[in-house]
């Protein structure tokens, strides 16, 4: 049968996923303030959701997790994009399934744990093969495993094999942004076949977008509704209700499409690349383009630094170079045989 | 979540498989509108006596009451063999008949009902008027009653097929005291009626599809009214509470083949520069995005006929995939036109009417609800924005 809703028991988990990261992962948590102060609150979220056993939703029982899968680990992480959460938060998900399919449990348990804390690397050098490109590292501290993705499978990195590190004035503000370069052979590598790790990856930033987009899109309907000029809410005027809609539109379209694919990855379907990328293609168009409109919509406000809007344009910068962006897509989409 | 079918609606997409195979009509559907109709006519008939008319439709009504997985399996396989569009056939199947299943007495269920089913009559719309189009609620055709008949009078237009039907869902003003929506009647119009004038209008496409309709003095029965009198606006809405999303999964079939057909293009043509399109980055860039968003238009299909089989009447959310969906196929079908170039300049008589099929698609954004009225509701009625 097909069904492509949470079941009774994946709303369940989502209610209380929802009403945690409400109370402790506010969006205030990221305004503007002490750089310091913001790094440890998230560390402590980050924490707590490693406490509750969030992060290990699709492991094996055996490695510390809930054994269930990645449409569990897609809805957990669609909610955790709504609140912007570090992809710190995901790189341990991904480092733990990489450690677990290289043969290496107890590496895979202490990531689960949280003795070993992972973050992702994003690759900047076009067309690297070797294991010798620069790297823009995410909320990645000094002894942290390093996970860089491709398409062809997962690495981890210790951290010791990134060099040159410089933390810098990275876009997104919330994340501590640095800059370095891969030396060596990755210390781990999960090799993917067909539907792998690489596929799983995408499929989950895809939900951190999706997430994000309908965050987005839910923040600047509020404010729709309550800044009012011209003696009304600025919402009842079409110029600004219609693109709110095309919001509501985008996210209807990335969550769906996300979902379908982690089905696809799920159950090793033959068309699990080609759905990956559509729905990696989908979400980044929805974060992106909603988060581009919330900042017109929010007029000059739009425009400051206190405004979220421009925090979860940044984010979406982000999380788009991860696991291949629009370019990377587009060829998958073509280059797979085509969907009938 | 899940995607695959039992191993009993596996053998029922064989059943229908197998069916549509062997009784799909060879020769397409005429352009002609009156041939068009005798073919719908017929194969409406063929399906009836295959056991596939109304399949929607609950049995006691003689339709074959299918699951909501199996209306879709229906769709998805019939959209997959090319079987023909169901032309003057989707009022009377998709609308009217449901109407009348939902609202009409037992007279007028077992009157009108089984012709459609046979093929025997089929069935127009006669809702818009030149000064009621997205204003439904304005129109201004009267109904007057001179004892056990309505007299009426006025004009309706984009009626499909009004030229070629046998009946008509027809909204009258029946009681012009009370405003707007409130004194609204739906009835059933014989098409034959004296004092009824049709006169086609040409599409964009060229093609005589609609119509206006002229009422002179006609006189309709009393006992057409149905759900009573000045209960015609909810009457109207009722066939929203029976519609699952189930037959939007085959438009979604027909432009995901369009956009592969296109992919095929772009592999064997050559741009105006000599440059073969399978190498333009530009072209393949949109084929890709198209390639994503037709994917998405499928998942979101499935997400709708979801909350079907949860038991959800669609409310206002349904106006989203409506919106995607109408969106999306203007967008591919430009790029067909741009895939083209010169060679989209004539109309093609046999293969595949890509320039028709271009201006075919402007009719996405406009009919059933315009996508400015989407978004209206999608603003207000889902996100609760200010009217």
């Amino acid at each position: 049968m097909t069904y492509l809703l949470p079941t009774p028991d994946q709303e369940e988990l989502l209610a209380a996923v929802s009403e945690f990261l409400d109370h402790e992962a506010p969006i205030e948590r990221l305004r503007p303030g002490d750089a310091e102060r913001r790094r440890k609150t998230e560390q402590d979220l980050l924490a707590q959701i490693t406490n509750l056993g969030w992060h290990a939703l699709g492991l094996p029982e055996s490695a510390g997790g809930s054994d269930l899968s990645i449409t569990d680990e897609m809805l957990f992480f669609h909610e955790a994009g709504r609140r912007l959460v570090s992809p710190v938060l995901l790189a341990t998900v991904i480092g733990a399934h990489a450690a677990l399919q290289a043969g290496d449990a107890d590496l895979a348990s202490a990531i689960t744990l949280g003795t070993h804390r992972c973050a992702f690397a994003v690759e900047t050098t076009p067309g690297a093969r070797a294991w010798d490109s620069a790297v823009v590292l995410l909320d990645a501290g000094p002894d942290d495993l390093v996970v860089v993705w491709r398409p062809d499978g997962v690495a981890l990195f210790k951290p010791h094999q990134i060099i040159e590190r410089r933390e810098g004035d990275g876009v997104d503000e919330t994340l501590v942004m640095s800059t370095g370069w891969i030396s060596g052979d990755p210390a781990v590598w999960a090799a993917s076949n067909g539907a792998g790790l690489s596929l799983r990856t995408s499929v989950l930033v895809t939900a951190l977008l999706s997430g994000l987009a309908g965050a987005v899109k839910d923040m600047t309907v509020e404010y729709a509704k309550v800044r009012h000029q011209f003696g009304v809410a600025i919402g009842t005027f079409q110029a600004v209700k219609h693109p709110c809609a095309d919001m509501a539109v985008r996210c209807e379209a990335a969550l769906h499409q996300n979902t379908f694919a982690a089905i696809c990855v799920r159950d090793g379907r033959a068309d699990a690349a080609f759905q990956t990328a559509a729905a990696k293609l989908v979400a980044t168009d929805a974060a992106m383009t909603n988060a581009s409109q919330s900042i017109q919509l929010h007029g000059g406000m739009g425009y400051t630094d206190e405004c979220d809007a421009g925090r979860f344009l940044k984010r979406a910068l982000v999380l788009r170079e991860l696991a291949g962006g629009d370019r990377f897509q587009r060829l998958a989409l073509m280059s797979e045989a085509g969907p009938l | 979540m899940n995607l695959d079918l039992s191993p009993e609606e596996e053998a029922f997409r064989d059943e229908v498989r197998t069916w549509l195979d062997a009784n799909i009509p060879k020769e397409p559907r005429p352009h002609d509108p009156w041939q068009g109709v005798a073919f719908d006519k017929a194969w409406q008939r063929r399906q009836y006596d295959g056991g596939w008319a109304g399949i929607a439709w609950p049995t006691e009504y003689g339709g074959r009451g299918l699951s909501i997985v199996q209306q879709l399996i229906w769709y998805e396989e019939y959209a997959k063999a090319g079987a023909p569009w169901i032309g003057s056939f989707f009022v009377a199947l998709n609308h009217g008949g449901p109407t009348l299943i939902l609202r009409g007495n037992e007279e007028q269920k077992a009157f009108y009902l089984p012709k459609v089913l046979t093929g025997e009559t089929n069935w127009c719309q006669g809702f818009s008027e030149p000064g009621s189009g997205s204003d439904l609620a304005s129109l201004r055709t009267t109904g007057v009653i001179e004892g056990d008949e309505l007299v009426v009078n006025g004009q309706k237009t984009w009626t499909t097929f009004g030229h070629a039907a046998d009946f008509q869902e027809l909204l009258l003003r029946t009681d012009p005291d009370l405003p707007r929506h409130k004194g609204l009647s739906w009835v059933v119009c014989d098409m034959k009626s004296p004092g009824i004038t049709v006169h086609p209008i040409r599409d964009i496409g060229g093609h005589l599809h609609f119509a206006e309709v002229f009422y002179d003095n006609v006189r309709i029965p009393l006992t057409n009214v149905v759900g009573g009198l000045n209960a015609g606006w909810s009457v109207a809405l009722s066939t929203l509470s029976f519609e699952r999303g189930t037959a939007l999964t085959g438009y979604q079939i027909e432009l995901a083949r369009d956009v592969e057909r296109m992919v095929e293009l772009a592999g064997a043509l050559k741009g105006m520069d000599g440059r073969p399109w399978a190498k333009d980055e530009e072209m393949a860039s949109r084929l890709a995005g198209l390639r994503a968003e037709v994917a998405a238009l499928r998942a979101m299909t499935y997400a709708v006929i979801s909350r079907g089989m949860k038991g959800e009447t669609p409310g206002p959310e349904s106006s989203i995939i409506a919106l995607y969906f109408g969106e999306l196929g203007k967008k591919a079908h430009r790029l067909s036109m741009d895939l083209l170039g010169p060679k989209a300049l004539m109309r093609p008589g046999t293969e595949h009417d890509w320039p028709g099929e271009y201006l075919a698609a402007f009719r996405h954004t406009i009919a059933g609800g315009t996508a400015e009225i989407r978004r209206n509701i999608i603003g207000e009625r889902v996100l609760g924005l200010p009217r």
